[in-house]
This record gives C-alpha cells, structure tokens and sequence, in this order.
C-alpha cells in the first residue's frame, strides 16, 4: 500500500511542478506588467502578475473548452428553451468602439486658458461604481437581450440635463430627444420587461422630465414592428430596419417626410456574431447564438455624402470614413462598424441635400440612425459625448459649439442602459458649463 | 496570495515542497516553511509583513518574560496584562480605527478626519494565536518558546495565516520541535487539500456568484430566500474550503491541525450550530474570554453579550457585525433559558427552524449596508412579490448547484466515503486486499478530478473572492 501511495503522489507532484516549470518556462514575460517599488507596495504589481500568469498558463485554450463544457453545471438550462439569467453591467464605457483600420486622429494642443476670476464649480467625476448601469443579459432560445433596471432617480436627472442643454442652445434652436428602447422590451419573458424593466415606464419618466424639448415617441414605432428584424439576436444594437422605424418617428416630429424603405438601396453582411455573444460566451447557452449569427442589412443614402472624423472641436486634421462601410474586411467580426466606422469623438457629415445643419449627440446606437438624417440635413455634426469633458479627454462646450456649427436642430439619441448611467449623465451634464 | 490562485497552486506551492523535501533536518524544513511563509504574506502585504514579525517578536518576549516571572506574581500577571493589551491596540488600530471615528462622525456630528487604514491580512487570526500563547504561558500550561525562529513559525505558518484555523500554540507546540512526515500523512494531505480546494472554488464561488446576482437589488421574497441560501452555501463552502486546504497542507508538512467544522448546517440548536462553525474561534472565546471571566458561574448573562458582541466585531469592523453577534446572543440565550421546551420538539423541526434562524442571520451578516439589511429582511418576509420569471431562470440555472452544495451540506458524503473505506479496509485482514487499493487509487482519481475541474474554473472564471479580507 506504502509504495502505492508513494507512486500516486509522485504522480501528483511530478503534475503540479511539470505544469509549474511548464507555465513558467512558456511565460512571456515582457507580456507581464512591469513592476516597481510604488506597484508592489500598494500591491497592484501582485496583483497584475497573478492575472498576467492566469491569462498566460498553458494550454489556456483547451482548458476554456473545458471551462465551456463544465459551465453546463452551474448554468443549467433544459429543452429549448436555452434560457440563461447573469448580471451585467453596461453604460457609459460600452460600445465606444470603432474599427481598427481608421487611423487616430491627432488632438489639437489646447490655447492657455487664462485663469478664471471666478471659482469654476466642482465636475462631478465618475467613480468606479458610477460607470456601469446595472441590469441583466438573459439568453432565450437563440436570443440575447441586455435587460436595464430602472434607477428613477437618475432617469429624472437625465431628462433635466437634455432640458438643461436645450435651454443653453440658440432660440433658433430644435432640440429633440430620442430614447429608444431595445429588443429585451419585445422580446424577453414578460417579467424582463415589466416592473422595474419597464422600458417603456422609464421612456415616460424620462421625457416627463424635459421641458423645451421635443420628445420622440420611437417606442411606438419600433413596438408596431416588433414582429419584424428590428433588433439583433447576438448584439444589444438595433438593425438599420430599427433605425428607420425610429427615425420615421423621428420625421413626424419633425416635420419631415420619411422616403419608404424600399427606396433605398441595400446590402447585407451575413454571419455577424456581436456583443451579446461576445458577452456570454463563456456560457454554454451562447452556443445557439454562435450557431444561429445574425444578417447585417445596411440601407444606403440617397445622396452623396462625404464624412470626416476628429478628435476635438478644432475641426482639424479630419479622416475620411464612409458613411456606411459597404466593404468591411471579413475579419472586422463587429459588423456593426460599418455605420460611421463606429463611434468617433466627431464625425462632420456633407451630403447632397439642401437642409440646414444637425447635431446628434449619440452613443453607438445613433451609427445606425444617423445615415438616414442625409436626406434632410446639408451638413450632420454627431458628438459622442463619451469622448470630452474627461480626463485626459479633449474639452467641448457644447453651446458654444452648436454656435460655432450654426446648428439648426440637436437631437440627443440614447438607449435605456444610457439614461440609467449615473457617469453618463455626467457626462452630458458637463457639455454645459 | 490566496490557496485557490493558478499562482499559488502551481508556482508558490509546488516549489515550496520542493524545497521542504530536500533542505535536510527540521531545523532546514522550519527554515523553509518560515522563508515561504514570509514571501507568502509579502506577496499580499509587502509592509506588513513587518508588522506580523513584529507582533511575533512582542509576543516571543513577553512570553519568555512571562516564563521567568514566578506563577501567581502580581509581575506576570502585569506582564499578561501588557503583552494583551499590546496585541488588542495593534488589531483595534488597524481594524477599529476607521469606524469609531467615522461612528463618532455620525453621532457627534463631528468632521475628524476618518485614517484610511488599509486591514492587514489575516490580522485577527495571528493576534488571537499570539494571545492564546501569552495566556497559557502565563497559565504555565506551556513553556515559553525559547527559539524565535520556532515562534516565528508558529505564527507565521503560512497554511493557517490568512484564514484560519485559529491554531493554539499547545496544540502545535511539540509539532515545531518534532514532527512525524510520513507518506500516509501526506497523502491524505493532499486530498485534504484537493477536497478543499474544489469546495472553494467549484461550490463556494458560484455559489456566492448566484448569492450577489440576486441579493444585488432584492426584489422578490422567492428571489432573496434563495440568495441567502446560496450566500450560507458560500460561506460555509469558501470557509470550510480554507480550513481543509491549511489542515491538508498541515498534514503535509506533518503539523495536525484541529478540525474547525463540523455539519454546521446540521445543527438541531443554535448552541449546537457553535459547536460545529468556526470551532477555533468558537473555543478561543470560550478559554480566553468567557471562562476568565467568570463564565457560568458569575454574572453569565453579561459575559455572553461580552463574548458574542466580540465574536460579531472580530468578524470586520462594521457595525451590522456587532448586531450579528448580538442576534447570537438573544438566541443562545433564549435557548439556555427553554432548554426543557426546546427537547420536546422533533430533531427534523429543530434542525429546519435552526435552519431559518441561520438564514436570518447570515441576512444581518450578508449586508453592511442597514438600509439594505432593512430592506432585503422586510422583503424576505413577504414585504414584495413572491416571485418573478427572472428569479425563476436564475433559480434554474443554479438548480444543479443548488442540489450538489444541499447534499455537501449534509453528511451523506463524509457517510459515503467510510462506506466504502470500511468495504476497503474489512476488519480481520491483515494485508490490504485488493478493495483497499481500487480505493485508494480512486480516492486519488477523485481528488486529482477535483484539482482539475478547480484548474479549469480558475482560469475561465474571474470571480474568485477572498472573503476574510475583513477578519
């Protein structure tokens, strides 16, 4: 028995110290973080070296796999189904993204300001806990939705700062509000979009908040046409087909007349797989979204336009991307990047039209939305309010910007996830000086 | 460093055996043990470490002060008294300072600035054994310890630092100057260890993670029963986890370590329940607090809300820790007092309401935040809707998991393994038969299954919490 045991610990030891010189030898150690005195002491070396060591230990892939198929226990799902209920937290820092291949553009070094007489109020700062809004990811069949959950308080504070920015723009001025809700309103099991993920009780809430401004009922018009492909199955965004229905609510509240869908010509990218997988993919019930991608179709302007992008509200040093990306290279898995090649700090739209001009202070869900607006602005200046007012960040005064822009209109386009983020709200709070 | 990180299992501990097994001679293998013990705690708490040598070579003198000094001396009993007193305002200064100013803040209204002292790992563990040594010294149930180095082991020993069990020096006191390894020892050290392990990070872990998803923002009464019993799962799985990590890692080395849980869950009283959780924590109040100062004899009301008021704050340093320790208090109390009534009711009924009475408590524990507190407990008792979809998918999600830690719980398992230990090992046989070997090697099978499937979720999962960062 004696020799036995030996032979099983040996067996043991020999696995643990041959995957330890194994995990070592095969580390790549300028992948490591670099450590230094001020880093240990406060323990944040330690710490980046364990993650480093994890991210990095051999044969991580495989044993994923494996992580994959043990995740089957501890998120049980059966039939069809394939339901799936994990916390999430989405807002302020999501979807910031844009493609790769568009190259940075360079801030410009800001003039000395002279110094103020007057004591500048304190910026309310993000703290950590303040970037995400809360809420859930569910899978439902082949199906994912991120679910908000109402904090009112803030839904309130969000619909005073639009106001609060409407009353700072010239009289001339329009401004509307677009908050549109996502496909967890239509599509999740009735108690993930009702009580406190009511999105459409936190629309109400939020305009009810806002004076001097012109209120969107896309609500109304995506929910007529729920049954249609208005929203992705495997990314939180809505299709352009979403877009539109929001953006023709968009016209009757502004006056415009939307031209019908069929009008514009269209392409498609098929196999898109986005965030919500990307987010759950270590469950296995992201298994039907990997088997069951999404179809991307684009519709494009009916006029010419020509779009550049900036860093800052100098306007200088512009990058030219396409409106609409109808040739995205095939490893650029985010199809959703061929709309104003993602979000930009400033993106200034020329098109053939004869309006006048239209800023959108949008996040990502405004890419989609924004190519229609061609048909009835010269000139579309979208702003993502993510990008300023931050550290490190580039400055804009909104009011002063809209003037230097001679904006006709403003349209403020955010999803739910986005009222309820307290450093979102921040944000927009500090365009307004 | 923490017993359930890649770094710790593959890096750390597998090099520190290495050394242990071939440095010659105890002297050598202390030296090691005492060498990783320090990077261990360094790796953590790079300053602090100096405080833990700190502590050690306080108590190291007065212990050895106390030793010179004759018994019954007014000057040991002095002695005593300032080795105490020196090892309560190192844990209060570090562990109590912030929430007494921020409490006198609040009551007083006052603005003093609150320190941002940052708790040194494992402080209430260590501080414990030094003051269980000072005083059995002093009781001259030990001799002092005459070696610094021994002392530094003692307290530093890596396997017990952090998270326990509250080791006494009586209990290893011989350990550190002889101790027996043997390859028997050390194999059921190591599947001590895997066993512990996989309950840290294949139960506790996804347990807590389903506890927090749904005690985040309570919302139905369904929803928040079911989070706290994932959180009790939790605890007693990350906890219980720790204990049989150090004790199996103790084995190892060839130090015995007493056991610090026992079925808590099973318990059929409250009193019973302390006797099964937390059992080091649980004796050294007793030994050192309940029974000096008087314990049933004198004053026995006022020494339980001594002993429970500190049992609740040693636990952090807030105040719902205080009001979980009070609710212990009521409770064995009120047992003591309906002892008669109490027998008369079935073990089934008892152990359920035992159950329920738990729950409750861990309610109290869970949150730090009152209103929270206040309002997950006025939900729980049906203050929301019973139930929604959402509850409903989460609570599907985990149903295996739920069942596995239920039956964890219970002693089906630890009755299973002596089932087939004793159809292995049958009485009257004098070499091993074949059974004791296919057991073995499956015992092996199992514990070496468990360390992978830990391997596994350690590196695809990134929540993996240290719960006793607060102790």
């Amino acid at each position: 028995m004696k020799k036995l045991t030996l032979t099983l610990l040996l067996i043991l030891g020999g696995i643990l110290l041959a995957a330890g010189i194994c995990s070592l030898a095969l580390l790549q150690y300028d992948r490591l973080p670099s450590v230094t005195i001020p880093t240990l002491l406060d323990r944040s070396a330690t710490t980046a070296l364990e993650e480093g060591y994890g991210k990095q230990f051999p044969l991580r892939e495989p044993l994923l796999a494996v992580n994959r198929t043990l995740n089957k226990f501890y998120y049980f799902s059966v039939g069809e189904d394939n339901l799936l209920a994990i916390d999430y937290q989405g807002g302020a820092e999501f979807g910031g993204e844009r493609l790769q291949d568009l190259p940075e553009p360079v801030a410009q070094e800001p003039e000395p300001e002279p110094v103020p007489e007057v004591e500048l109020p304190q910026i309310d700062l993000p703290e950590e806990d303040d970037v995400a809004a809360f809420g859930t990811i569910i899978i439902n069949g082949n199906r994912a939705m991120d679910i908000p959950t109402a904090s009112n308080e803030l839904i309130v504070r969000y619909g005073e700062t639009v106001s609060r920015i409407a009353a700072a723009m010239p009289q001339t001025v329009r401004t509307f509000s677009l908050v549109t809700p996502n496909g967890g309103q239509f599509y999740s099991p009735v108690s993930f979009h009702t009580g406190e993920h009511d999105q459409k009780a936190m629309i109400d809430l939020c305009y009810g908040a806002m004076h001097g401004v012109t209120t969107v009922d896309a609500y109304l018009a995506l929910a007529q046409h729920a049954d249609e492909y208005i929203f992705f199955r495997t990314d939180h965004h809505w299709t352009q087909k979403g877009a539109y229905y929001a953006y023709c609510a968009f016209c009757d509240a502004a006056g415009f007349t939307a031209p019908s869908l069929d009008r514009y010509e269209s392409g498609s990218y098929e196999g898109f797989v986005g965030s919500m997988y990307n987010y759950t993919s270590g469950y296995p019930q992201s298994k039907a979204l990997l088997d069951n991608p999404d179809t991307l179709t684009y519709y494009l302007p009916q006029t010419e336009t020509k779009a550049l992008y900036y860093a800052d509200t100098t306007l200088e040093g512009g990058i030219p991307v396409p409106v609409i990306d109808i040739a995205l290279r095939d490893e650029v898995t985010n199809k959703y990047l061929c709309f104003l090649g993602g979000d930009t700090p400033i993106c200034v739209i020329e098109t053939g039209s004869s309006g006048g001009t239209c800023m959108v202070l949008k996040e990502s869900f405004g890419n989609a939305f924004v190519p229609f607006l061609a048909q009835h602005y010269s000139r579309i200046v979208t702003v993502d309010v993510r990008e300023f007012n931050g550290e490190g960040k580039p400055q804009l005064d909104l009011a002063q910007f809209a003037r230097e822009q001679g904006i006709d209109d403003l349209l403020i386009l955010d999803y739910p996830f986005m009222i309820n983020s307290k450093a979102y709200i921040n944000m927009l709070d500090r365009l307004i000086p | 460093m923490v017993f359930s990180s890649l770094i710790f299992l593959y890096v750390f501990f597998p090099l520190c055996l290495l050394a242990y097994f071939l440095v010659p001679g105890l002297k050598g293998k202390n030296g090691v043990l005492i060498a990783a013990s320090l990077v261990f705690y360094a790796w953590g708490e790079p300053l602090y470490v100096f405080l833990l040598v700190a502590v050690a070579a306080a108590n190291y003198g007065f212990g050895r002060l106390i030793g010179r000094l004759a018994v019954g001396s007014r000057e040991r009993k002095a002695a005593l008294v300032c080795a105490v007193v020196l090892d309560v305002a190192v844990l209060c200064a570090f562990k109590y300072t912030g929430l007494l100013v921020q409490t006198a803040n609040d009551l007083l209204h006052l603005a003093l600035p609150v320190p941002q002292i940052a708790l040194p790992l494992g402080v209430s563990f260590y501080i414990f054994q030094s003051i269980s040594y000072v005083a059995d010294v002093y009781r001259d149930e030990v001799s002092p310890q005459k070696s610094f180095w021994r002392f530094l082991l003692y307290v530093s020993l890596f396997p017990q630092l952090i998270a326990g069990p509250i080791v006494r020096y009586r209990d290893i006191a011989a350990q550190l100057e002889k101790r027996e390894i043997s390859v028997e020892g050390i194999f059921y050290g190591a599947m001590r260890m895997c066993i512990g392990l996989g309950k840290k990070v294949l139960l506790a872990n996804y347990a807590g993670k389903v506890a927090d998803q749904l005690l985040a923002s309570v919302g139905t009464v369904s929803g928040t029963w079911f989070g706290m019993v994932m959180f009790a799962f939790e605890i007693y799985f990350d906890f219980s986890g720790y204990s049989d990590m150090a004790i199996g890692m103790g084995h190892i080395f060839g130090f015995k370590y007493p056991e610090n849980f026992d079925l808590p869950y099973t318990a059929g009283s409250i009193t019973d329940f302390w006797r099964r959780w937390h059992i080091s924590l649980g004796t050294f109040f007793r030994d050192y607090v309940y029974i000096p100062l008087g314990g049933n004899r004198r004053h026995q009301l006022l020494n339980l809300l001594i002993v429970w008021s500190l049992t609740g704050l040693w636990h952090g340093a807030s105040w719902n820790f205080l009001l979980w320790g009070l609710y212990f208090f009521v409770l064995l109390y009120a047992e003591k007092k309906s002892r008669r009534v109490l027998g008369k009711i079935p073990a089934v009924i008892r152990r359920i309401f035992t159950l329920f009475l738990l729950l409750v408590g861990w309610t109290v524990f869970y949150y730090t935040d009152f209103g929270q507190m206040v309002n997950a407990l006025r939900v729980m008792f049906g203050g929301a809707a019973a139930y929604s979809g959402e509850v409903g998918v989460v609570m599907l999600n985990a149903l295996p998991l739920f069942i596995v830690c239920a039956v964890g719980c219970t002693p089906l398992p630890r009755l299973f393994g002596l089932m087939l230990g004793g159809i292995a090992s049958r009485e009257g046989e004098t070499e091993p038969t074949w059974c004791a070997y296919a057991y073995r090697i499956g015992v092996f099978v199992f514990d070496a299954a468990l360390l992978f499937a830990s391997t596994v979720s350690l590196i695809g999962s990134t929540y993996n919490p240290f719960l006793y960062f607060r102790f």
